[in-house]
């Protein structure tokens, strides 16, 4: 059964761009989410096995909504994306649990990579 | 491959497009309050978001832009540099910039480096002045050395102390091995890559030394390669498995560790070891990706700009519930016809013409576009043209959620502009000024939109110096323009006159050439018109009514001969009938009585080439064209209806007799009579 990914990101364009590559790649897309509140919502109704989740967002950012998340399920995987210069996000992503990071430009491969392993 | 990224084309101009205008407006607000943090981190917010859009769709020269913008906005953000205005100008300088590369992106142009060169370098002066000029810049190009050759795991520098933790591990029993791992050369965020890697390992044991130093790693300040000594208890295998987990590793090393003394001897138990390539890829195919877009071949497929709205999806889904109503009853239809049963056909029908008012309505709503849109553009300019001008001013908005057709809105930015310039050239007046007229320092132009009925107003109102009749009155003599006789407001509504300007000085603010004639005829192209009222000392108001929607008209409809038209409602005054004796001949033209004097009269049979009926009785109908009244002839009367315009060939759009058709109810068609241009190519 293909696995069920939450994508969270404040941009519809990064939405749609990440979708198609998951959705190429064999996942399955659980649902979007367009800031950390809603992600965490998403993901206590969907139950998604992987999340991918942006890191500034507008209101809830990604690393507040990684720390709810996790808060609420231990074993949720959340893979947080950023950009060049997020180098102390990421780090506290890292220690919050986070199980990746993929970066901004999004390159197909690694993305699936990251997912895969996540997952494996 | 790189991916094909025209897809997400239009989305990108339009959330882009959100974005800039959002940076704007919090610029804007961000020169009120240089110290509002929230703030600042909301527009590094935006910028940022811009730069991971831009990179993502490879377009080099913009993602460079935002990065050294974003730089700047960093320096903010970490307090390392005050806000003040012209740092303030350069940022708005920045997403000037940036629209303009978004639009020729938009043109399907190719972007040059040399577009965002100057404003790149100021960007370098000030951030570099703001000593936090780290000359990490555009490209990166590390200098440094690199890591080739084979991966090993030599350690450069071994001390004692080392020597100790490692003999103490391997008495408590631990293995202790030495790793080396190799990054994906392009790897990017390499510190939290390694930090990543560390967790994982050190979950199971310990790392004792890195090389290089764990800051280094930390900050990412290495080419690919990193070499540690773990301790754990875990087997080759399982220590193999924890980095096998990890991403962008391109190729590792486990294997015992053994102390510098005896490297020499390991060179046959290199069989031993594994130099495994992960999922390996040669790295110059993963390249691409992100590199130069595929504009040129998204050339050819997006030549038509396609315009897009956004829709809100309660509409949407109402769209559908209707839909599958009238499908419901559309079924009942066929079975009422199958069974000949005139009534529940009746009844059927009944519903099917409510659905389709619904629908009708609804499709309108999805259609309109909040003003907002071309409002929100404003404030911005307001605060150039206050700054250019010298004069403090502000503008206060009202009912920026009114809607109208996305047409209409979409044509109403320039008009607009035209009139704002003016306000803010002509009507306030200088500080000074109005402190000896006892008026507030700072001007006050407002910008209101309403609904009113089928229409909607906008006002646009300065608390300025009004037009003095006098002055406009001397200008219009020096321009030829006959005042004798005319009230003061007569004189005043004269700046509507073609080529009209009022300004002493030309500035090119409000520039001369396009007068508010133009801004008039804008108006009037959207269906709708614009009034003024101006009382010297007090300001000046424009009211510009529009109507709400373009695409579903009340018009009266007339039959020319043989032949159906449709004439728009909103500019007939009244319907009179006319003999052929009534019409009367002058020197140029056929006139007939209407009211207190006489209006020329417009044959449509002869203008539009239709055959016309030899009865003598006519009717006029009376149309009002700016201050002027037509009659325009036609030979009998059917009534008035609501009619849907359809667009029509551009050729016949032409020859600016037509402005669409619709379709009656009998299925024939029947053209629309571009009454403006009718009566106006009469002048």
């Amino acid at each position: 059964m293909a696995k069920r990914i939450l994508i969270v990101d404040d941009a519809v364009f990064m939405r749609m761009k990440l979708k198609d590559i998951l959705e190429k790649n064999g996942y399955e897309v659980a649902g979007e989410a367009q800031n950390g509140q809603e992600a965490f919502d998403k993901y206590q109704a969907e139950k998604p096995d992987l999340v991918t989740m942006d890191i500034t967002m507008p209101e809830v950012d990604g690393l507040q909504a990684l720390k709810m998340i996790k808060q609420a399920d231990a074993n949720a995987k959340v893979v947080m994306c950023s950009a060049m210069g997020q180098q102390g996000m990421v780090m506290d992503a890292i220690k919050s649990g986070a199980v990746d990071f993929i970066v901004k430009p999004f390159d197909t491969e690694r993305v699936i990579q990251a997912l895969d392993k996540a997952l494996s | 491959m790189a991916d094909d990224n025209s897809v997400y084309r239009d989305l990108f101009f339009e959330e882009s497009d959100d974005n800039l205008q959002t940076l704007n407006d919090s610029i804007l607000e961000l020169e009120q309050e240089p110290d509002n943090i929230d703030l600042i981190n909301s527009i590094f917010r935006v910028a940022h978001t811009l730069k991971g859009m831009s990179a993502t769709m490879g377009y080099d020269v913009m993602t460079k832009l935002t990065h050294k913008m974003e730089d700047m906005l960093d320096l903010f953000k970490t307090g390392k540099m005050k806000v003040n205005t012209d740092h303030i100008s350069l940022v708005f300088k920045c997403l000037d910039k940036l629209q303009e590369l978004v639009d020729d992106l938009r043109d399907d142009k190719e972007l040059e480096e040399s577009q965002i060169t100057d404003l790149w370098n100021e960007l370098d002066r000030v951030e570099s002045s703001a000593g936090a000029g780290e000359p990490e810049a555009e490209s990166p190009a590390p200098v440094e050395k690199h890591d080739e050759g084979a991966l090993s795991t030599k350690f450069e520098y071994y001390d004692d102390a080392d020597t100790d933790v490692v003999n103490g591990a391997k008495a408590d029993g631990m293995n202790v091995y030495a790793i080396a791992i190799r990054l994906d050369k392009d790897t990017m965020l390499k510190g939290p890559r390694v930090f990543l890697i560390t967790e994982h390992l050190e979950k199971d044991g310990e790392i004792i030394r890195t090389e290089p130093s764990a800051d280094l790693l930390e900050d990412g300040d290495f080419d690919t390669d990193f070499r540690m000594i773990y301790l754990t208890k875990d087997s080759v295998d399982d220590v193999k498995h924890i980095i096998e987990s990890n991403t962008e590793i391109d190729s590792y090393i486990v294997e015992e560790f053994k102390e510098p003394a005896a490297e020499e001897e390991k060179a046959e138990e290199k069989s031993e070891t594994e130099e495994k390539k992960a999922e390996a890829k040669p790295a110059e195919e993963k390249k691409p990706a992100a590199g130069k877009p595929a504009a040129k071949t998204q050339a050819t497929a997006h030549k038509a700009k396609n315009q897009m709205i956004r829709v809100d999806l309660t509409r949407l889904d109402r769209f559908l519930n209707l839909v599958s109503e009238i499908v419901v009853y559309r079924n009942q239809l066929e079975d009422a016809t199958n069974r000949e049963s005139i009534d529940e056909i009746r009844d059927s029908l009944e519903q099917v013409s409510r659905l389709t008012s619904e629908l009708q309505d609804l499709v309108l709503k999805i259609r309109m576009q909040q003003v907002s849109v071309v409002f929100s553009r404003f404030p911005r300019m307001v605060r150039d043209l206050s700054n250019q001008l010298n004069k403090e001013m502000k503008l206060e908005i009202i009912g920026e959620e009114t809607e109208l057709d996305k047409t209409v809105v979409s044509e109403l930015s320039e008009p607009l502009i035209h009139l704002l310039r003016n306000s803010a050239d002509h009507g306030i007046e200088d500080p000074e000024t109005r402190k000896k007229l006892g008026k507030p320092e700072v001007g006050t132009i407002t910008l209101a939109a309403y609904q009113e009925g089928n229409k909607v107003l906008i006002t646009l109102s300065d608390d300025g110096k009004g037009l003095k009749p006098e002055i406009i009155k001397a200008s219009a003599e020096k321009k030829g323009i006959d005042t004798t006789g005319m009230t003061d407001r007569e004189i005043q509504m004269l700046v509507f006159h073609p080529g009209f300007s009022t300004a002493k000085k030309i500035t090119n603010i409000s520039g001369r050439g396009v007068g508010l004639d133009a801004v008039q005829a804008k108006i009037a192209e959207l269906g709708g018109s614009i009034e003024m009222d101006s009382k010297v000392d007090v300001g000046t108001t424009f009211i510009i009514k529009l109507p709400l929607t373009l695409s579903i008209i009340q018009a009266l409809m007339v039959q020319i001969g043989k032949e159906s038209f449709a004439i728009p409602l909103d500019v007939v005054e009244r319907v009179v009938m006319v003999r052929e004796k009534d019409i009367m001949q002058t020197s140029n033209q056929e006139v007939c009585k209407f009211q207190e004097g006489l209006i020329p009269i417009i044959r449509t049979d002869k203008l539009l080439q239709v055959p016309s009926s030899s009865s003598d009785k006519k009717y006029a109908i009376i149309v009002k064209i700016g201050k002027q009244y037509y009659g325009v002839l036609v030979d009998k009367m059917i009534g008035q209806q609501e009619i849907v315009i359809k667009k029509i060939d551009p050729m016949l759009q032409k020859i600016k007799k037509y402005q669409g058709a619709t379709i009656l109810g009998n299925g024939s068609i029947a053209l629309i009579l571009d009454v403006n241009a009718i009566c106006n190519s009469r002048q």
